[in-house]
C-alpha cells in the first residue's frame, strides 16, 4: 500500500489539476472576500449601486451583520457552506482516479498489487491528503487578507478554527469517499464529476429532502453529508457538535469498504 | 518452487453471461520460451493473457506462475506485462510514468528507469508528454514500462503494433537479446505472424477460446517443410524408383497413388524418371507452407488437427 500511497502522491504533485483546483478555490476565497470588503465600506457600496447593483439590506444593517462575522464565517459562507470546497475536492478526486481507468495504468497497478486494499487505501489516504491541504491552505489564505484590510473581520480563536477545519475535513473525507465509490462503479469521468457536482454540491439532497417531506421523513437528510458540511458547528459546544465527525467517519468506512468489495469483484 | 514452467493454465475457462471467452485451455510456457499465442480477433488471447496477469478472474481452473497461484504477489513481481494499449498517462512524460510505475513495484533504485528508457530508444523524449507520442513510441513505452522491476517472464499481447519496420526489427531484436542473454520467458501474441515465426521457439494456437494445439519451433518447421506433392498411378514402385536413384531423399507416401518427397525441388528430372519407367504421373506440385499458412490451415480445419 505504501508503495502505492508513494505513487500517488507523485502523481498529483506533478499533476496539474492538484494545482488547478486549488488555484479556484483560492479565487473564489479572494473574490468572496472582496465583495463582502465592498459591502462594509459606504463609498465602495455606494459606488457598486451607482454601477446597477441592488442591495436588499439597508447600509445599518449591513454594517451590524458585517461587524459581528468572523473570519471563520467568512470561510463558512465563501468556501465550505455552499459546497465549492466539496465540489472543488470532489472533480479532483473524479479526475484523479478516474484517469487511471482511462488510460489504463490501472493494468499496470493490478498486474502488480493483487490486494484491492493497497489500491482503495492509497487513493483514500492521497484524498484525505489533499482535503487536509486544501482546507488549511484556503483558509491560510484569507488571514493575510483580512490583515491587509485592516481586520475588517473579527478573529476567530485557534480552538474555533481548529474544530471547524478538522469537522469539515472529516465530513469532506466522507465525501471524497462517496466521489471514489462512484468513480470505481462507473470507471467515467463525466459521470465521476457529475456526481460530485450533484452530490457534493447539494443537489441530491435539496431533491431527497423534498421529496422526504412527502412523507414526513425529512429528518433523515440531518444525517446527510451535504447537510452536515453545510451546517457544521462554529465552535465547539458539547457532543452533539461532534455529529458532523461521525457521520463523515461512519461514511468514509462504509463506501470505502464497498469500493473495496466493488472493485474486487469486477475485472479490469 | 517449480521454475520448469513459468506458466502453466490447468482447465482455464472465462464465461462472460453465457459465452465462453475462454474453455477449458492448458497452456504450458516452459522458463525460457518465447511463445507465440496465436488466435484470430476475439478467440480468447488478451483475456488469456489478463488471467495471466492477474487482471481477469477465471470463471474455473487454476493458473500458476513459476509453480505458485497467480495470485501469489511474489509470483506476480516476476511478471511484466503489456496487454492490448500501453497503460500510460497521457499529460505526463515518458520518464515520469516509468517512475510512476517504478513506484508502484516499490523500486527504489531508479537508475533502471533511465536504462530501460534508453535500451527502447526512448531517453531523448525529453519534457515531450506521451499524449504527444507516436503509436509506435507508446508501444516501446509500455514495453519498457514491462521490463521494470526486471521480470523474469514478460506477457506481451499486440507488442509490435503500429510500430514501423524499423521499431519492428528493433522490439524483435531487443526481445530475442533479453530472452537468448537474460533468459527472460516471453508470450508474445501477434497478428503479424511472419514476424513472430522470427522470434518464437513454441507456438500456442487458440481458437474459439480452445488451444487447439501448441507446438515447437522445430515441429512446426518439420510440418512447415516444403514437399513435392505427387500423385502417380503406383506409389510403391515410385517409392523405390526415389530410393534407388536419390538415396538422400526423404519421403511419405499416402495411400496408392500419392507421396510427398519432402525439400525436393528437382521435379522436371523426376517426373521424367518416372515416365520412363513407365509411372504415369498424374501431378506434380511444389508444396510450400509458411506459419501463416499452418495458422489459417488449423483455422479451417482446427478440430481435425487437434
Amino acid at each position: 500500500m505504501l508503495n502505492l500511497l508513494r505513487m500517488d502522491l507523485y502523481r498529483i504533485v506533478h499533476s496539474k489539476s492538484f494545482y488547478i483546483c486549488f488555484g479556484a478555490l483560492i479565487l473564489c476565497n479572494f473574490m468572496t472576500f472582496g465583495i463582502l470588503l465592498l459591502l462594509t465600506n459606504p463609498t465602495l457600496r455606494d459606488l457598486i449601486m451607482q454601477y446597477g447593483a441592488e442591495l436588499s439590506a439597508g447600509s445599518d444593517q449591513i454594517k451590524e451583520a458585517l461587524s459581528t462575522a468572523s473570519i471563520l464565517e467568512v470561510y463558512r459562507q465563501g468556501t465550505i457552506g455552499g459546497g465549492l470546497f466539496s465540489v472543488s475536492t470532489g472533480i479532483l478526486a473524479s479526475l484523479f482516479i478516474c484517469t487511471d481507468f482511462d488510460c489504463g495504468f490501472i493494468k499496470n497497478i493490478m498486474a502488480a498489487h493483487e490486494n484491492k486494499w493497497d489500491y482503495i487505501l492509497s487513493k483514500m489516504c492521497s484524498l484525505i491528503l489533499i482535503n487536509l491541504l486544501y482546507l488549511v491552505g484556503s483558509f491560510i489564505t484569507l488571514l493575510p487578507l483580512n490583515l491587509i484590510s485592516g481586520g475588517v473581520f473579527a478573529w476567530s480563536s485557534t480552538a474555533d478554527i481548529l474544530f471547524y477545519l478538522f469537522s469539515a475535513w472529516m465530513v469532506t473525507n466522507g465525501l471524497s469517499a462517496l466521489t471514489m465509490l462512484i468513480c470505481i462503479v462507473t470507471r467515467s469521468k463525466a459521470a465521476g464529476i457529475a456526481g460530485a457536482i450533484c452530490l457534493n454540491g447539494g443537489l441530491i439532497v435539496m431533491i431527497l429532502n423534498a421529496l422526504l417531506g412527502l412523507f414526513g421523513l425529512q429528518w433523515l437528510t440531518k444525517y446527510s453529508l451535504y447537510v452536515n458540511l453545510a451546517s457544521l458547528p462554529s465552535s465547539f459546544e458539547g457532543n452533539y457538535s461532534l455529529q458532523a465527525c461521525i457521520t463523515g467517519l461512519v461514511f468514509l468506512v462504509i463506501y470505502t469498504v464497498i469500493s473495496k468489495i466493488v472493485l474486487t469483484r469486477r475485472d479490469i | 518452487m517449480n521454475t520448469e514452467y513459468a506458466v502453466r493454465t490447468n482447465n482455464l475457462t472465462k464465461i462472460y453471461g453465457t459465452k465462453a471467452a475462454v474453455s477449458h485451455l492448458n497452456m504450458e510456457v516452459k522458463s525460457g520460451d518465447i511463445y507465440g499465442f496465436i488466435g484470430r480477433n476475439g478467440s480468447g488471447k488478451s483475456t488469456t493473457l489478463k488471467m495471466c496477469c492477474g487482471l481477469v478472474h477465471p470463471t474455473e481452473g487454476e493458473i500458476s506462475l513459476y509453480g505458485s497461484s497467480v495470485k501469489d504477489q511474489t509470483a506476480r513481481r516476476r511478471v511484466g506485462m503489456l496487454i492490448e494499449e500501453a497503460g500510460l498517462y497521457p499529460h505526463m512524460t515518458a520518464r515520469d510514468n516509468m517512475v510512476l510505475n517504478a513506484k508502484c513495484l516499490g523500486l527504489t533504485d531508479l537508475r533502471s528507469v533511465d536504462t530501460i528508457l534508453d535500451l527502447m530508444n526512448l531517453s531523448g523524449t525529453g519534457k515531450k508528454k506521451v499524449r504527444q507520442f507516436s503509436m509506435g513510441m507508446k508501444q516501446r513505452l509500455g514495453i519498457a514500462m514491462a521490463l521494470l522491476g526486471n521480470p523474469d517472464l514478460l506477457i506481451l499481447d499486440e507488442p509490435i503494433n503500429g510500430l514501423d519496420p524499423e521499431g519492428i526489427r528493433e522490439v524483435r531484436e531487443c526481445l530475442i537479446r533479453l530472452n537468448a542473454e537474460v533468459g527472460k520467458t516471453i508470450i508474445i501474441s501477434s497478428h503479424i505472424l511472419g514476424e513472430l515465426s522470427k522470434l518464437a521457439t513454441r507456438y500456442g494456437i487458440i481458437k474459439e477460446g480452445e488451444l487447439i494445439r501448441q507446438i515447437s519451433r522445430q515441429k512446426l518447421e518439420e510440418q512447415c517443410r516444403d514437399y513435392l506433392d505427387l500423385k502417380v498411378d503406383d506409389a510403391d514402385r515410385t517409392a523405390a524408383l526415389i530410393s534407388e536413384h536419390y538415396p538422400e531423399a526423404v519421403y511419405e507416401v499416402f495411400g496408392r497413388n500419392q507421396l510427398h518427397v519432402f525439400d525436393f525441388q528437382e521435379s522436371a528430372p523426376l517426373t521424367a524418371l518416372l515416365v520412363q519407367n513407365g509411372i504415369a504421373v498424374h501431378s506434380n506440385s511444389l508444396h510450400r507452407m509458411d506459419l501463416e499458412e499452418y495458422f489459417l490451415d488449423l483455422m479451417e480445419g482446427g478440430a481435425h488437427h487437434a
